[in-house]
């Protein structure tokens, strides 16, 4: 097999991308008592945590309404909309929205894995390097 | 303690070029890879070396990819309770996988440029844009906003991947998709090793077409970590969608 000139590299660089490639996968043997298997020191990938899907409208929301028409008061950004959130006046609407969002997101975006929790990638945090979604996982072979 | 990083046929182990720490185990045709581990828990580098040595293989000859971290005591150990035990369905899945590479695409988008696209021409998004700024908007409307965006961002982003991608599936054996969000889309394709040349020219006509709209990361060959299940599970795998779902 040749390496053709295609920009094709041999492996991920990265290694939450690596880790992405052999972390659950591959031919399990666990029918003999001596076999066993070595956990590994999952820090890099025990960093991550799943982003509410509400941050990701209001990113997404942020990112239309910062398009065509100058940015107004009420763009507050996440902090701000999080004290709003816990203002008493607006806690019922909140909730009632924030409910809604979490089971229609469930169902619309059900492969939204986990995100880097440091943000001090080189992408400023925004992409999203994870491991492969949860729906996506397939059942270790079993000799 | 032994690691043991995969399998392979004994007559393919010697045209593979091993690191020096890595030794192999016969028994019969079969030959298992491993290496001493280390004396400390395994770390992201270990990770990177198992993967490391089954490319290496892979490159050359079909190999079972085993699971990262399978360790027993000894190589008699490796040979006597991983090879011999299952020698034949290890064979078979040998055989399986024997004429296939796995193949990974990544296509990351420029969500900035989705949005821009869909706030030119989705008239919902307009409607909810203006009604997220109308003087009495809060959070809701920004969330109705923020969905409503999503939803068209992942639409746009699948169709897009779908046509960019359409060569490359027409190479491939099965498809799977491993991960999709609003910015990454991630597809493990099953090639054959004498169509990795079709499949890298597809790639190279998707990423003309992708410029500016997504990075492309493509990597391979890999074992089949994706496919293991469907090309082994039996001998005569039922016909099913390319796509795998």
């Amino acid at each position: 097999m040749t390496m053709s000139s295609v920009n094709r590299a041999p492996r991920p660089s990265g290694l939450a991308d690596v880790l992405d490639v052999v972390l659950d996968k591959g031919i399990v043997i666990d029918a003999y008592i001596r076999v066993s298997l070595v956990g590994i020191e999952l820090l890099t990938i025990d960093a991550r945590i799943v982003i509410a899907s509400v941050d990701t409208y209001l990113r997404f929301a942020e990112a239309v309404n910062r398009l065509d028409i100058q940015p107004q008061d009420q763009v507050a950004g996440l902090p701000g909309l999080m004290r709003e959130m816990t203002q008493g006046g607006a806690k019922s609407k909140t909730k009632g929205a924030l409910t809604g969002a979490k089971e229609s997101v469930q169902g619309a975006l059900s492969g939204l894995t986990g995100r880097d929790k440091d943000e001090d990638d080189e992408d400023g945090g925004e992409r999203q390097e994870s491991r492969s979604a949860p729906a996506s996982r397939r059942a270790p072979q079993r000799s | 303690m032994v690691l043991v990083h995969g399998v392979l046929w004994e007559r393919d182990a010697a045209v593979i070029t091993l690191p020096g720490e890595v030794r192999t185990v016969n028994a019969g045709p079969l030959v298992a890879l491993v290496s001493d581990a280390p004396e400390r828990e395994m770390t992201g580098d270990d990770a990177v070396a198992h993967l490391d040595l089954l490319v290496a293989a892979v490159t050359e000859a079909p190999v079972l990819p085993f699971a990262l971290g399978t360790a027993v005591p000894d190589d008699e150990a490796a040979r006597e309770e991983v090879l011999l035990p299952d020698a034949d369905g290890l064979a078979r899945r040998l055989e399986a996988v024997a004429d296939v590479v796995e193949l990974r695409l990544d296509l990351t988008f420029d969500t900035d440029a989705s949005v821009a696209a869909i706030a030119r021409e989705d008239p919902d998004v307009h409607r909810l844009v203006e009604r997220a700024r109308g003087p009495r908007a809060g959070l809701a409307e920004r969330l109705a906003l923020g969905e409503a965006t999503a939803m068209r961002v992942a639409e746009h982003q699948a169709a897009l991947a779908e046509e960019w991608t359409e060569g490359l599936l027409a190479v491939a054996e099965q498809a799977v998709l491993l991960h999709s969000d609003e910015q990454l889309r991630r597809t493990a394709y099953l090639v054959r090793r004498d169509r990795i040349d079709d499949a890298d020219a597809a790639v190279e006509r998707l990423r003309a077409r992708a410029q500016g709209l997504a990075e492309i990361e493509y990597v391979g060959p890999l074992p089949v970590f994706s496919f293991l299940d469907d090309l082994s599970s039996s001998p005569e795998p039922e016909p099913r969608s390319k796509w795998g779902w």
